[in-house]
């Protein structure tokens, strides 16, 4: 960090896989008591705000770190996913009592596990491909029901 | 208009009427599974498969697809004259009426979609905020024909007061449910609209496709407006129910609740809170347009748009990111469309509650 001081982040899954969701954890030197932590998450694209999650709370661009739900005595996020590929940046800005540290960690996000995501899509779309055909025929069929209603409140 | 005909009652089976408040039963379980897990992770966080609000959406399913399989096989076995209900013949044995042969195809494939989505999580991992993955999308979809379903169900009786209302509450049930599977769908499709918030249309659209559906099933002005009185319960019942039951279940479990967790309930943003006042409008609207003896379509279209204005509106209000002109006209459009859909689609669910005259039976219908 700019003064010389440390946070050490740990990740609960290594190496990190882009779509596979992780826990992060962070943790200054000294404890989070007393201390604000940022981290801006720039995506391999330049996104600055890359990083989606629940209920994150927000400054600008950066994340306001919350303590982890699990382990309370440091920050974290948890089940996160780095939704792309390549190398991200997490910039950390740490308020506290000696003044305002600054740093930069880069992380590298391999490919991501499972089969390749058109293929994942494909079979999960393929089961609807009937049923549309089958309600555009339905649709067709029962012209004649919707013409013979008329255009009545009481048809 | 919307007075019954009660002197020649038309005759649905027994089993098709248990049958359609059980389906609703089924979809009320699985919808508040739905919300409180929505809750859980805003506001407390750890997923696996088998947290409590993940057992309320299986046990739903669960009453769904027995519920729809319990009515075909009685159906099936039943001896007197067929059902009025249009019905097919699955297998060349089972005698399916089309409401539970499409909700049991809906519980089928949400729970081959449960299977996938263990195994997506199992590779992936339980991430909460990914967007939506191949079988989420699935999963909604097969929620989307449950919901489907029940509206079909109750779109076949209507016969007394208390079935009419089964059906605005089913009406109301599937405009908060279906904003998962519209949400969902208006993301995917829509999203290459500069400016407009896909999501905003996605809602608008369901709204408006539900109170036209109801409109259109009653032809009355009452039952929009009643539709909308059972979404304030719905809605007002899921926002006192999820955070009060994720304090709980926290304690329960001796889980911290988040650090900037809000503990408001998501349901009261996950679709408009004044969509009653619009349903309520729509029912003037019925009651005017009826009286001076306009044509529907017109009239449908014009409250799908308002629909869909009042659903850009919230969102604008409440800091949804979006270009408020472009996102307007394109809900406006949206909502129209779906609203004039809304009533073609009930100008032929209406069929189902008409006997065919080689079942010999009257016509019956208010």
């Amino acid at each position: 960090m700019s003064d010389r001081s440390t946070i050490t982040v740990s990740f609960t899954e290594w190496p990190i896989r882009a779509l596979q969701s992780l826990d992060f954890t962070f943790e200054p030197a000294g404890g989070v008591e007393g201390r604000t932590g940022l981290v801006t998450t720039v995506s391999p694209s330049g996104d600055r705000a890359g990083l989606k999650g629940i209920v994150l709370q927000r400054r600008g661009d950066s994340i306001v770190l919350p303590r982890h739900p699990r382990a309370r005595q440091v920050w974290g996020l948890d089940v996160v996913s780095l939704p792309e590929e390549g190398t991200w940046r997490f910039e950390f800005v740490v308020e506290g009592p000696g003044g305002t540290s600054t740093g930069v960690l880069p992380i590298q996000a391999i490919a991501p596990p499972g089969p390749p995501l058109a293929l994942s899509w494909t079979i999960a779309l393929v089961p609807w491909a009937p049923v549309a055909l089958l309600l555009a025929y339905g649709w067709r069929r029962a012209r004649t029901i919707r013409r013979a209603a008329g255009p009545a409140w009481s048809g | 208009m919307d007075t019954p005909v009660t002197a020649q009652r038309r005759d649905v089976p027994r089993r098709e009427v248990r049958g359609a408040w059980f389906l609703m039963l089924g979809y009320a379980v699985l919808l508040t599974g739905m919300v409180w897990d929505g809750q859980w992770h805003g506001d407390v966080g750890p997923d696996n498969f088998w947290t409590a609000p993940h057992l309320l959406l299986y046990v739903g399913t669960g009453i769904i697809g027995l519920s729809c399989l319990t009515v075909v096989l009685l159906s099936t076995w039943a001896r007197g004259p067929a059902t009025g209900t249009p019905s097919v013949t699955v297998l060349r044995t089972f005698r399916a009426p089309w409401p539970f042969l499409v909700g049991g195809l809906g519980a089928s494939g949400n729970l081959l979609y449960a299977g996938s989505d263990l195994w997506w999580h199992e590779v992936y991992g339980f991430d909460i905020a990914a967007g939506t993955t191949p079988s989420h999308f699935g999963l909604g979809l097969s929620i989307q024909v449950e919901i489907f379903a029940m509206v079909m169900a109750f779109a076949v009786l209507r016969r007394t007061r208390s079935e009419r209302w089964g059906l605005a509450l089913a009406v109301a049930l599937a405009t908060i449910g279906s904003t998962s599977a519209f949400g969902m769908l208006s993301e995917l499709l829509l999203a290459w609209l500069p400016g407009v918030a896909p999501r905003v249309l996605g809602l608008g659209a369901a709204g408006a496709l539900t109170l036209s559906l109801i409109a259109g099933l009653t032809r009355g002005w009452r039952w929009p407006a009643a539709a909308g009185l059972a979404f304030v319960g719905v809605q007002g019942g899921l926002a006192l129910f999820a955070p009060a039951a994720t304090r709980w279940y926290a304690g329960a479990i001796g889980q911290p609740m988040r650090d900037y967790a809000t503990g408001l309930p998501q349901v009261l943003i996950g679709f408009p809170a004044t969509f009653p006042l619009i349903a309520l409008v729509a029912g003037g609207a019925v009651a005017f347009a009826a009286r001076r003896g306009a044509r529907p379509l017109p009239v449908m279209a014009g409250i799908g748009a308002l629909v869909g204005v009042n659903t850009a509106v919230f969102y604008g209000a409440i800091g949804m990111e979006m270009n408020v002109a472009a996102t307007l006209v394109a809900a406006v459009v949206i909502g129209a469309g779906t609203g004039w859909l809304g009533w073609q689609c009930a100008v032929m669910l209406r069929r189902f509650g008409v006997r065919t005259p080689s079942a010999g039976a009257v016509a019956v219908t208010a």
